[in-house]
């Protein structure tokens, strides 16, 4: 049966209506006014904007019904106006069977749909019921306009979220050098600005094992592996049609890409994919998104380019420490003067290179009258080099009063005690000689050194022989020759950083220069020699930086 | 870091729970979040503390659930409140409001005392 209209009491529940109210609870009031004021006695409420919200009184639709409504409104969008009598029918179908005038009420202000509802009677008094619905379209404006005004706050504080997380990220980039930290905050700051599902960044990084770093939220998108089968720009795809190189396969419906490079040089990709909306889908990457990603992809370069800097000023400090400890052990093994010993006259020096090499040489009268003298030349530069010249010279110190009768016997104890030292294949090359002025006698042992050169009134001679590097074979074997000198025989020692040193051209000093000078410099004294031979060294090379230490000891027998 | 997220009910007393969340506050994660309170505000729960201990991120979506949840226990003459957050989170919740009728604590208990009214 039908009841009679009330259009007061309409009025009165609308104006009962909270203002804040939202969703069905609000649908559900401005139905049951409706109803009251056309004097119906069921309906059914759907809300335009959200087709999934709706309010039923008097009747309880199947869900089916409410489902295929869902479906027209969202297809029919938010101006619909209007229903299939069938779907309208069917919404008010009870145990009576459904009413056979069925009527589909729009309520709309400025061509929106505020509202569509379903009555099973039409208004018993049209006039009336006019202004009901002018009342409810009324308030349904306000709120819809109140909900626009807390969107559009939402939008705002959104924004300065954005804001506020791009300064965040530009603080943390100036407060630490951390980049694994960083690139933690950076994904998740992108991932969760963009309302994306997952993410993924790479960089490359010589520093750790495989070169890259890699960072992930949810499954992996990128095979870190790829980075060159990615575009070098930013990268929208928002169709599968769109996916290139290594985008093909990662598992996600969209993706947008980020490069992150330096002065044009590409160290990694930010990825996030899959934005997500409040329906549960997956909407299209826009160029917002795109404004969003490049400038946490530059903050990422940024950081990257800080840290890369600042390790390499801490290697650089680290390096300048180690060559002043190195150059200030060498300084302290090296003589600073030669002594005066029975039957020679001896010079020498040494120049050591930026980087501080492992040159050595040294001069030690013995009891006897004999006096030995050296020139050594260990693998490597820095501090370990030192350190191992340390050894060799305290090697020699020590031995040196046990005796030096069997040449072979003491470079082999030198040799035993590297093998069992030195750990990381550091050797030692050595010229080791014995000069004895009564016999007149030169013993002389070379162990992987560069010949020394001995020049005689026959000529210039090279004494290669000896055995291998100190500290390098275990079964190595040593042997000693001898020379006898005349008056005004000279030996001239050196290491290959004489010979071997470079000019612009990249060409050697080599060999023949330094017998050229030392042949010309017979006349000369040793010291005078020796200067020469740095200087021409000098001239050869004219400025240009040499990564070996130069040493020369010239032996001349009175 | 997980992307699907995990809620852990407690229920210190008849007026007041505790959800403990782990993983990623988004839509998805959002609606998990609301199943759970409406269901407890449907059993005359309205007070609640959400514990974000294991939670690292959250997005836009999230947010906005997060506040149809606070609309609605406000409705209801409830409280919100929030405990344990991360600096980002927190600063997050500030900006987006959520800050303004939820309260935020460093920890479970004095977040509690609150809910009880033993604290304002």
């Amino acid at each position: 049966m039908r009841g009679g209209a009330d259009v007061l009491g309409a009025h009165a529940r609308l104006a009962a209506i909270d203002p804040a109210a939202s969703g069905e609870r609000l649908l559900g009031d401005v139905l049951s006014a409706l109803i009251a004021g056309a004097g119906a006695s069921r309906g059914v409420a759907v809300d335009p904007v959200h087709p999934s919200r709706h309010a039923a009184v008097g009747v309880s639709p199947e869900p089916a019904v409410l489902e295929r409504l869902g479906r027209h409104v969202e297809e029919a969008g938010p101006s619909v106006v209007t229903l299939p009598a069938e779907l309208a029918r069917a919404l008010l179908t009870g145990a009576d069977g459904g009413p056979p005038d069925a009527r589909v009420l729009p309520l709309t202000a400025q061509d929106e749909t505020l509202l569509l509802a379903v009555l099973d009677a039409p208004p018993a008094d049209p006039v009336s019921f006019a202004s009901v619905t002018a009342h409810a379209a009324s308030i349904l404006a306000v709120i819809r306009m109140s909900e626009h005004v807390q969107r559009a706050d939402f939008e705002l504080k959104y924004r300065v979220w954005e804001l506020q997380s791009l300064y965040d990220v530009g603080l943390s980039i100036a407060g630490t050098l951390d980049f694994d930290s960083l690139a933690d905050d950076i994904l998740l700051k992108s991932v969760s600005l963009l309302n994306a599902r997952n993410g993924t960044l790479v960089v490359r990084d010589e520093t750790r094992e495989g070169g890259v770093l890699a960072k992930h939220f949810g499954a992996p998108l990128l095979d870190a592996g790829r980075l060159d089968e990615l575009p070098d720009r930013v990268y929208r795809c928002n169709t599968p049609e769109e996916r290139i190189g290594a985008l093909v396969g990662a598992p996600a419906e969209k993706l947008l890409l980020a490069p992150i490079a330096a002065e044009g040089r590409s160290l990694g990709v930010l990825v996030v994919a899959d934005k997500e909306n409040r329906a549960g889908g997956i909407d299209d990457f826009t160029a917002g998104d795109v404004r969003i990603l490049s400038l946490f992809g530059n903050q990422a370069a940024i950081a990257l380019e800080n840290a890369r800097l600042h390790r390499e000023s801490v290697e650089k400090e680290r390096m300048e420490r180690e060559i002043e400890l190195a150059a200030s052990i060498q300084k302290t093994i090296l003589p600073a003067s030669l002594p005066d010993v029975p039957g020679l006259r001896l010079a020498g020096g040494n120049r050591p290179t930026r980087q501080v090499g492992g040159d050595y040489f040294d001069v030690f009268p013995l009891p006897d009258g004999q006096t030995a003298f050296c020139v050594a030349d260990v693998s490597g530069k820095g501090v370990p080099a030192a350190l191992l010249v340390s050894t060799v010279h305290a090697c020699l110190r020590i031995l040196l009063d046990t005796g030096i009768a069997d040449l072979p016997g003491f470079v082999g104890r030198i040799h035993r005690h590297l093998l069992g030292f030195s750990s990381t294949r550091k050797f030692v090359t050595l010229f080791l000689a014995v000069y004895d002025p009564a016999s007149r006698r030169l013993r002389f042992l070379n162990a992987g050194h560069n010949p020394g050169l001995l020049l005689t009134r026959d000529g210039p001679t090279l004494l290669a022989s000896g055995g291998p590097p100190i500290g390098i074979l275990p079964q190595a074997v040593y042997r000693e020759a001898a020379v006898v000198l005349a008056p005004g025989d000279t030996l001239v020692l050196y290491t290959d950083g004489i010979t071997e040193a470079v000019n612009a051209a990249d060409e050697e000093f080599g060999m023949q220069r330094l017998i050229a000078l030392a042949l010309e410099g017979l006349g000369e004294s040793p010291s005078v020699l020796s200067s020469r031979i740095f200087g021409a060294v000098s001239e050869f090379t004219r400025g240009v930086a040499q990564y070996d230490d130069q040493t020369v000891l010239i032996a001349r027998a009175c | 870091m997980s992307e699907t997220l995990k809620v852990i009910v407690e229920r210190p007393d008849a007026k007041v729970a505790i959800l403990r969340t782990d993983g990623y506050i988004n839509n998805t994660g959002g609606e998990e979040i609301a199943r759970q309170a409406y269901a407890l505000m449907s059993g005359g729960v309205n007070h609640l503390l959400l514990d974000l201990e294991k939670t690292k991120i959250v997005n836009s979506i999230g947010i906005s659930i997060l506040i149809e949840i606070l609309e609605k226990l406000l409705d209801q003459g409830g409280r919100l409140a929030f405990c344990r957050l991360t600096p980002t989170i927190e600063k997050t919740f500030q900006i987006m409001g959520l800050a303004q009728y939820a309260r935020l604590f460093p920890a479970p208990d004095t977040a509690i005392a609150w809910l009880r009214g033993e604290s304002e």
